[in-house]
């Protein structure tokens, strides 16, 4: 990922990383993107530390705990965040930059079925995405807002252990917060 | 797909709803009504409704009709010019001995009003108020007070408070001053001390709350100059601050906050005809010298009083209508006014910025107390002779203060009466609620047992089809078993018959054969006999007895 500055540096990592997800498939990503999943970060610094293996380009890292579908969307999320070691763009070209990452946010959520949501958090938690969990978690609220009670509960495949009568004096003490709810 | 989430992580998504939904989601489970209703979760959802673009635009109004008396509370989306209201609640509470509740202040969307010495805090955000218990300072307990509430929030300790300066009427005397903390939910006498030869300047406008102090307009009782005086929520001290020399020494000062500054509004009605109100503000917190008048509200005989500062650079304003009073928008510019369409009780208007907040969710429901009635005494003085009148007014007096005595001894049993009443009632309450809760459940169980009948009767309903399908096919049964062997029966009699049948065939071909034998030695005999014939004539008889005995025996042979 090059960017147009007045003085081009070479780019300090043009490195690359495997990543390999739980069903075994290889995702080289470049290192830039990688290091957002502190959980990445953490494990090619502890690999540094111990010396075992040559600088990325040998090592895959192993994420048994994210499918392949899931990483693929995370990666292509991470690389459209402005990159920690990339010039400084002047204010005109981050505005568009900034437009382009909207246009690029909501195309993807429009695609998105709710339940992937729940695949993504949960894999951006696992691997430490700060980026992507601020912005599926925001994703998530919006779309519960406005759900009702049996549709969360659904969901996140919570049991109600609520006694029937609990439940409906508290649905009659606060009738206002259950208006205008979306149909399931 | 895991269905499960880290608590962390359904936190972080519960914290990006709005107080509506979350109100709703409290009934999802009770672990998530738990994290919900916990105070560190109020707190932080609190300090992200205030970082939320969504809410800086947002202004609460209250303001009060007459007949019936409700407040209305209306939330203003304040983002553009057309003062859109977004949603209207009332406050489900009416005052019982004034008219409408004396509002004390607000705070981060919080509401503090009081009637008398009944405080109340309210929070439009979920619709609850709690009644805060009976304040130290009491009318009973120290006699006529002339009261200064104030309510503000303390962001070092997350803690709401309310602020009560009462002064006896005794004049000597200084003021006994406590606070009501939410947090504890208890009043406290507060051992600060008020300063010496300070008088308020404002007793009841809401005097501002910044940086968890409450701020009073104040003035020097020597040298009339007018001062502000901060109370720390926090280590309960007061302060003064003086103002800039320019500052005008008028009657009629009120603190308030304005784009986040501390700031006064002075009232100028020295001249009836030209009344305006200057707006200062305080640019850095503690720097005599950064006050500024930000600008000056002509109030042009239609307004009486100044509310806030919109978005817009707009004034909110309280202004008279031939028929009403109603919060108008004041262009400082073009000094205009215009009407919003909100009407109300005139200096009961109060606007705010808004955010959502849940505070008070954790606490439990408000519960309406009762009061006793209050009494009248009533004196009588009758007068009969000049002399004699005031020996009996004496006697009278003298009998007015026994009965006062022991009318004050039974005001103290019937208050005590009415505490043990209380308390049958505490016990009663949840007896009461024990019986219904029982008779629920026998409700429950009586119906499931019902259930149970039915579904037996459907069973053995079930069992005695399935008895009489049996009952027909087991005499579909006999009557095959019936069949079967007649069916056996003609079969052996059809075999018989096909046994006599070749029998009969066989015979027949038998016969048939004898026939043909009879026939060829009938044929032989007759040809014998013709021989015989031709023998007779030539041989004579021998032959032809030789010849009758061939055929005799070839006869008997057969």
């Amino acid at each position: 990922m090059s960017n147009t500055s007045e003085n081009p540096k070479p780019s300090s990592s043009s490195a690359k990383m495997t990543l390999k997800t739980s069903d075994n498939e290889l995702f080289e990503v470049e290192e830039a993107v990688a290091m957002k999943f502190c959980t990445v970060k953490q494990y090619f610094e502890d690999e540094k530390d111990s010396d075992v293996a040559a600088r990325g380009s040998t090592t895959v890292i192993p994420l048994p705990n994210v499918h392949s579908a899931v990483l693929a969307t995370l990666i292509s999320y991470g690389k459209k965040l402005p990159q920690s070691n990339a010039v400084a763009d002047n204010h005109e070209e981050e505005e568009t930059k900034k437009k382009e990452r909207k246009k690029y946010e909501q195309g993807l959520l429009k695609n998105l079925m709710p339940g992937e949501l729940l695949d993504l958090i949960s894999a951006a938690n696992y691997l430490d995405f700060k980026e992507g969990l601020e912005f599926f978690n925001q994703a998530l609220a919006d779309h519960i807002q406005n759900k009702s009670v049996e549709y969360v509960r659904k969901f996140f495949g919570i049991k109600n252990d609520y006694e029937p009568h609990e439940e409906e004096k508290y649905r009659e003490e606060y009738a206002w917060a259950f208006e205008g709810v979306d149909e399931d | 797909m895991s269905d499960y989430l880290p608590e962390e992580v359904v936190l972080e998504i519960l914290h990006r709803l709005p107080v509506k939904s979350l109100i709703r989601f409290r009934c999802v489970s009770k672990s998530w009504n738990s994290l919900i209703t916990t105070p560190a979760f109020i707190n932080s959802h609190l300090t992200r409704s205030h970082s939320l673009l969504s809410n800086s635009n947002k202004l609460i109004v209250r303001h009060c009709l007459d007949k019936p008396y409700v407040e209305h509370y209306k939330l203003i989306d304040d983002s553009n010019d057309s003062f859109d209201q977004i949603q209207n609640i009332e406050l489900p509470l009416t005052s019982r001995r004034i008219q409408h509740f004396r509002l004390i202040g607000s705070a981060n969307g919080l509401f503090s009003l009081f009637e008398q010495e009944r405080f109340i805090l309210w929070n439009p955000s979920i619709r609850k108020f709690i009644t805060l218990p009976k304040p130290c300072i009491t009318v009973k307990a120290h006699g006529r007070l002339t009261c200064r509430p104030a309510f503000g929030f303390d962001p070092r300790t997350n803690d709401y408070k309310v602020v009560r300066i009462a002064f006896p009427s005794e004049e000597a005397k200084p003021p006994l001053i406590e606070a009501y903390s939410l947090n504890e939910d208890s009043w406290k006498l507060t051992s600060a001390s008020f300063p010496l030869g300070i008088g308020f300047s404002d007793w009841h406008r809401p005097a501002a709350s910044l940086g968890g102090a409450v701020h009073f307009a104040v003035y020097d009782k020597d040298n009339h100059s007018p001062l502000i005086l901060s109370f720390d929520l926090g280590d309960e001290v007061f302060r003064l601050m003086s103002l800039p020399n320019c500052a005008f020494s008028w009657s009629n000062i009120q603190t308030s906050v304005i784009g986040g500054s501390l700031s006064l509004l002075f009232y100028d009605d020295r001249f009836v005809a030209n009344k305006c109100c200057a707006i200062w503000v305080m640019k850095e917190y503690g720097v005599v010298d950064s006050w500024t008048k930000l600008l000056t509200v002509d109030f042009n005989k239609e307004i009486i009083g100044v509310l806030c500062l919109q978005k817009n650079g707009n004034i909110l304003v309280e202004a008279k209508l031939p028929s009403d009073w109603e919060l108008s928008s004041y262009d400082p510019k073009s000094q205009h006014v215009k009407s919003l369409g909100i009407c109300g009780r005139p200096h009961y208007f109060h606007v705010d910025n808004f955010v959502e907040n849940l505070v008070l969710l954790d606490k439990p429901n408000d519960a309406v107390s009762k009061r006793g009635a209050c009494r009248k005494r009533k004196c009588r003085l009758t007068s009969n002779k000049e002399i004699c009148q005031l020996q009996e007014a004496k006697h009278l007096l003298q009998e007015i203060l026994q009965h006062a005595s022991v009318y004050e001894l039974q005001l103290d049993i019937i208050h005590q009466q009415q505490t043990i009443i209380h308390q049958q009632e505490a016990i009663l309450l949840p007896l009461q609620e024990a019986i219904l809760h029982d008779g629920r459940a026998l409700q429950l169980q009586e119906a499931l047992l019902y259930e149970l009948e039915t579904i037996l009767q459907q069973q053995t309903e079930k069992i005695a089809t399935l008895i009489s399908q049996i009952e027909i096919m087991e005499t579909a049964e006999s009557k095959l078993v019936f069949l079967i062997q007649r069916l056996k029966g003609q079969a052996e009699v059809e075999t018989m018959l096909q046994q006599k049948t070749e029998k009969m065939t066989s015979l027949k071909s038998q016969l048939e054969k004898m026939d043909t034998i009879k026939s060829k030695l009938v044929s032989l005999i007759q040809q014998f006999k013709g021989q015989a014939g031709e023998m007779f004539s030539g041989v004579g008889d021998q032959s032809s007895t030789q010849v009758q005995q061939r055929s005799s025996s070839a006869g008997q042979e057969m």
